[in-house]
């Protein structure tokens, strides 16, 4: 079963189980109260949320380093695959699912109103699961938030790692209508690269070293 | 429709307004190691040239060692692209110059014995070694490919070296291609001085003085045919960051199709294109080298994230007989953001390891894959919105490689004085002793279960001389139902390499692309 017949079957399934009875806990939603520092892109309120909760976990966050990474997986997820990144929305409402938490770890409670040692519970249950795509749930969501915490250089510091060999002023800001770079500027050719006779053995010459603006 | 302005260079597709019409000599799609040498043999023949590139035209001044800026604006996906099941991590490059500007500048030609089992069980017979060596030559030239100096090894590599040695393991130095290399160790976020000579600062510039043009930010939606040929391609101009379009389309039509769109890029074109594909292997023997890790513990510190990345190689497990995979063994960067990804867990156990960086030494095991009938690779697939993804699922004698991977380094890094080695599985595994090696027998391999990744990628658009085998013929990598189009990058293999990619790339490439351009 692929990600998104698992995720897709996940909601449908959880879905039917809700009209033999268990509405009420399909259906249950926190109070989802966090505000996103900057308007969301990908998520909603409520996976934003959701994600918070779990970034307090995977990356031991406060409450206000874990609204930063949220927004900045949030951000990461528009770089990525659209598909993907709905699929990764879709997953976040099966972690925070109180039917599908009965299903899968044997509780109905909201992912966002566990105490932390439910929650690591809730995620290690995905990370030990026999389903593949459930392993791969968990494994997106930490790498997402293990990324966002440790690409950032002043926190990537905490490692120990001493940062780049040496510092480069920062670039102009990426604008979507706007050049990255100087233009190339076209310079005589040089006779070298020529397309080789195939019985030829050496290159006649060599080009100068070329750098880029 | 306006024209494109007709001018060699980059023009960044992002500064475009109005749906654009072009025509050109050859059109080529993509412009790493296999669209570079292609527009350098077309511009030096004359010909016009336009190159047409999804990745964004970044150079030298935003490569600043920042794993934040480098993975989301020079990778597929933003450096978050994995197999469909998300089991196997996908480095891959997308950016003017391709994968050349983020790879590690390890440079091998290809093994002979493997050119000569693509002739034999593949039917690829369109050339040989001694075709290829002259252009091994002339790229080994141009780019400076030399092989490193044993002292300049930074200290990752060296415990590689002396692993390898004192387990009387063969091993070596290697050749990269670099010129004035400050041993930054950002070559996989792109080089901040320009000393690696990818196709950004060689090959490219080389066709561009020569009168070709490269079209950024371009993304081909899909080629368009009519009787045998393709009659031109469509595509969509992208913003600056790549992720949305302008909403400008763009139409070229050229007497000739080049796609090198690489091994997961270029299958995607031709299915998106609803291509002809008599042989039904479009898309097919995908393969990934995929990769097992171990990070050992030292306890002096190794500072793996400065220094050449790779500088060392071991190919002594390379051809282990009979139905065993092979595999080689070679550094890997310990970058913070790469590295915190890999390793298994979350929280305080997760933020130990971490703590721990300085001290790290990154092993890899590249398992070499498709040499034997049950390592088929994976299948390259359209997502519901027409992008490609890779259907991967690692097969039993792969893991199996991937196993004795792993026990290998775990030996070499205890044997080179490592506290405790991590295998990257998850729930974590240490190894302390050659009992715990022992153990790694019974560890899993399955989906999820264990850490893996892949940075090279190929196959996908297999040659064969045999149309009902291959997508194209090997002599000139030409399409076997459609004859203006040929495909000119690593999805052309029939199998994994069993070394890093680019110099085969080049040397084949460069071969092809100057029996096209005579």
């Amino acid at each position: 079963m692929d990600r998104r017949t698992f995720v897709k079957r996940g909601l449908l399934g959880g879905g039917l189980l809700a009209l033999v009875g268990g509405g009420a806990l399909f259906l249950r939603r926190g109070a989802y109260t966090l505000q996103p520092p900057e308007p969301l892109k990908v998520l909603d309120e409520t996976t934003f949320c959701v994600l918070v909760a779990a970034a307090r976990r995977i990356a031991l966050a406060d409450d206000a380093l874990a609204l930063r990474l949220a927004r900045d997986v949030d951000e990461a997820l528009t770089y990525g695959n659209p598909v993907a990144a709905q699929d990764f929305v879709k997953v976040l409402y099966l972690l925070e699912n109180g039917l599908l938490g009965l299903f899968f770890r044997l509780s109905p409670a909201l992912f966002t109103e566990m105490s932390p040692a439910d929650q690591d519970r809730a995620l290690n249950a995905w990370r030990d699961s026999r389903i593949t795509l459930l392993k791969g749930a968990y494994h997106g969501l930490r790498r997402l938030v293990l990324g966002a915490y440790y690409t950032n250089l002043r926190r990537a510091k905490e490692t120990g790692y001493p940062g780049p060999l040496f510092d480069k002023p920062a670039p102009p800001a990426i604008v979507e209508t706007e050049p990255l770079s100087p233009p190339y500027v076209v310079q005589p050719p040089v006779e070298v690269v020529a397309p080789a006779a195939p019985d030829e053995k050496t290159a006649p010459g060599e080009a100068p070293a070329k750098g880029t603006p | 429709m306006t024209a494109l302005p007709k001018v060699p260079g980059v023009i960044e597709g992002q500064t475009l307004k109005g749906d654009l019409e072009v025509s050109v000599d050859v059109c080529i799609i993509g412009s790493g190691p296999g669209g570079a040498s292609a527009a350098l043999a077309f511009a030096a023949a004359g010909k016009r040239v336009l190159v047409v590139e999804e990745g964004g035209y970044f150079t030298k001044t935003r490569f600043r060692m920042r794993e934040d800026e480098a993975y989301t604006n020079l990778y597929q996906d933003g450096g978050q692209r994995t197999t469909k099941d998300l089991a196997i991590s996908i480095y891959q490059g997308k950016a003017v110059g391709g994968g050349s500007v983020i790879n590690w500048t390890t440079c091998f030609r290809l093994p002979e014995h493997v050119l000569e089992h693509w002739a034999h069980k593949h039917q690829a017979r369109g050339f040989t070694h001694n075709d290829i060596v002259p252009h091994y030559e002339r790229i080994e030239k141009r780019l400076s490919i030399t092989k490193v100096d044993e002292a300049s090894v930074n200290p990752n590599n060296r415990l590689l070296l002396d692993g390898c040695r004192a387990l009387d393991l063969e091993v070596d130095t290697i050749n990269r291609n670099v010129l004035g290399c400050a041993q930054t160790g950002a070559c996989g976020l792109g080089c901040p001085i320009d000393a690696k000579q990818s196709m950004l600062v060689s090959l490219l510039p080389d066709a561009m003085d020569r009168g070709a043009t490269v079209l950024s930010r371009c993304r081909v939606d899909r080629l368009h045919f009519k009787g045998d040929k393709v009659s031109h391609l469509s595509g969509v101009l992208l913003g600056a960051t790549g992720r949305e379009p302008t909403g400008a389309t763009i139409e070229v039509k050229a007497d000739r199709f080049i796609l090198s769109a690489g091994a997961i890029g270029s299958p995607g074109i031709l299915l998106r294109s609803k291509a002809p594909d008599p042989s039904g292997m479009t898309g097919r023997r995908s393969f990934l080298h995929p990769v097992s890790i171990c990070a050992g513990l030292f306890p002096e510190p190794v500072h793996g994230y400065h220094g050449a990345p790779q500088s060392v190689a071991s190919h002594h497990f390379a051809e282990r007989g009979g139905k065993d995979v092979g595999f080689f063994l070679e550094a890997a960067p310990v970058s913070p953001g790469l590295v915190s990804t890999a390793v298994p867990g979350y929280g305080k156990a997760h933020r130990a390891v971490m703590k721990m960086l300085p001290f790290v030494g990154g092993h890899i095991a590249i398992t070499i894959d498709g040499f034997h009938d049950d390592v088929p690779g994976g299948t390259v697939e359209l997502d519901p919105r027409g992008r490609p993804l890779l259907n991967y699922t690692a097969a039993p004698r792969t893991l199996a490689a991937m196993r004795a991977g792993h026990k290998t380094l775990a030996k070499l890094q205890l044997e080179m004085g490592a506290k405790e080695v991590h295998t990257l599985h998850q729930p974590l595994r240490v190894v302390r002793s050659q009992k715990d090696i022992a153990a790694l027998d019974d560890a899993p391999y399955g989906p999820g279960e264990v850490f893996m990744a892949s940075a090279h990628q190929m196959g996908g658009c297999m040659m064969s001389d045999d149309p009902n085998k291959g997508v194209v013929r090997s002599e000139d990598l030409r399409h076997h139902a459609v004859t203006n189009l040929h495909i000119l990058d690593g999805s052309v293999f029939p199998t994994s390499l069993g070394v890093n990619p680019q110099e085969t790339i080049y040397g084949i490439m460069g071969l092809i692309a100057a029996r096209l351009a005579a």
